[in-house]
């Protein structure tokens, strides 16, 4: 529909500006309880929250936590947007909302939340980083690296966390993304081949260290590194890798990227069954 | 601030490894950083004492108890549904909820 209005070509113009949509749309499809103010405030422990007044019709407000980063401002907004669109009328029979919604970083960032979180995220990722425009910049069997990534990143006015979670999800390439600090995983996430080969790691109810051998724990950061070195077979897993890495200062936290070297075995031409594997290793990615 | 996080800044604050500050507690290096960086629910007493200990600091300042306060009553409600939120987070998105609960201007 977006891409009617705007023209399919949209994000060759500019990102989506996540706040006056919320405002825009919302006036426009309901008006009576639309939302009226999108702002900027202290939130400690919470990235995002999207509250209401007691009288009726309702007047709504989405409020985001200071100091996130315009990338990671636009996936909150759109993520308490998502609660307006999807969950806005639940608050009347669900006593648990009655608060309103209220949202912490593992649900909007690590896109790890379930129930109305994950549906949250999802709108989200849908309307800021559309699956079609973005195979049309990264073909799914395409392997991915962290320039290119870093410059879709700037096309949907997204973090490079929100897009490479979005390539994972539909890339057919085994690929996994580790988010480490001082040498042990903070979160992971396979894309859907490398788990459906077994190919994931712990990190919700154990420690996982990396190993010592990799790029974040040897803290060789350079141009080379993050666009990519051979690791031999036993190094992460019993095949050899590809390692991708680069570190943030600014969320004191390294990226690591590994590409597996065999596809063909693991390519999606069909929907999957998940099994028990699949199932554990989705609680816990 | 949740306790891992103090730990934390301590602990770069004087300059120590988590592998000196696990030495130092006589614990492993992966525990100390699950403490910084997962806060698990039930935290070894013992070991946090250690810790606390190590870094020269008391155990009530860990745990962030000194910083506690109680909700009033009238904001009950509120205070069920964010009382794992820090004080400052609730006051903000109450204060919000009663702007948007005026009524419309019409």
């Amino acid at each position: 529909m977006l891409d009617a209005v705007w023209g399919a070509d949209r994000f060759d113009r500019k990102p989506m500006d996540m706040a006056s949509l919320a405002l825009e749309y919302s006036l426009q499809t309901a008006p009576d309880e639309a939302i009226e103010v999108v702002e900027e405030r202290h939130l400690p422990g919470c990235v995002g929250a999207l509250v209401y007044g007691d009288a009726k019709p309702r007047r709504w407000g989405i409020l985001y936590d200071k100091g996130q980063s315009p990338g990671r401002r636009a996936f909150t907004i759109a993520h308490e947007f998502g609660h307006y669109i999807l969950h806005r009328h639940r608050v009347d029979e669900d006593h648990s909302l009655a608060d309103g919604f209220y949202c912490d970083d593992e649900a909007v960032i690590q896109r790890d939340g379930i129930g109305i979180e994950e549906e949250a995220d999802t709108f989200a990722a849908d309307l800021l980083m559309p699956l079609h425009d973005m195979r049309g910049q990264i073909a799914g069997g395409r392997r991915a690296d962290f320039d290119q990534l870093g410059k879709l990143a700037e096309r949907y006015g997204v973090s490079l966390e929100a897009v490479i979670i979005r390539w994972l999800e539909y890339t057919e390439t085994r690929a996994m993304l580790i988010v480490s600090n001082e040498g042990f995983a903070k979160w992971a996430k396979p894309s859907r081949p490398a788990l459906r080969s077994g190919r994931y790691i712990r990190t919700k109810n154990e420690v996982f260290e990396l190993p010592a051998m990799a790029c974040a724990v040897t803290r060789d950061f350079t141009a080379v590194t993050k666009s990519g070195i051979d690791q031999a077979a036993g190094i992460w897993f019993s095949e050899p890798v590809i390692e991708m890495c680069f570190r943030s200062d600014r969320y004191d936290q390294e990226y690591t990227l590994l590409h597996f070297e065999r596809q063909r075995d693991w390519s999606l031409d069909e929907e999957p069954q998940p099994d028990c594997v699949d199932r554990f290793a989705g609680n816990n990615s | 601030m949740k306790f891992g996080e103090r730990i934390k800044q301590r602990r770069t604050a004087m300059k120590l490894t988590l592998d000196q500050l696990a030495q130092a507690t006589d614990s492993s290096k992966s525990y100390i950083w699950e403490l910084e960086n997962k806060n698990p629910p039930r935290p070894s007493a013992e070991k946090l004492a250690a810790i606390a200990k190590a870094l020269d600091v008391t155990l009530d300042w860990l745990l962030g108890s000194d910083e506690q306060t109680l909700e009033a009553a009238e904001d009950k409600a509120f205070f069920r549904a964010y009382s794992h939120m820090p004080e400052e987070t609730r006051r903000q998105l109450r204060e919000m909820a009663k702007i948007l609960g005026a009524k419309k201007d019409t």
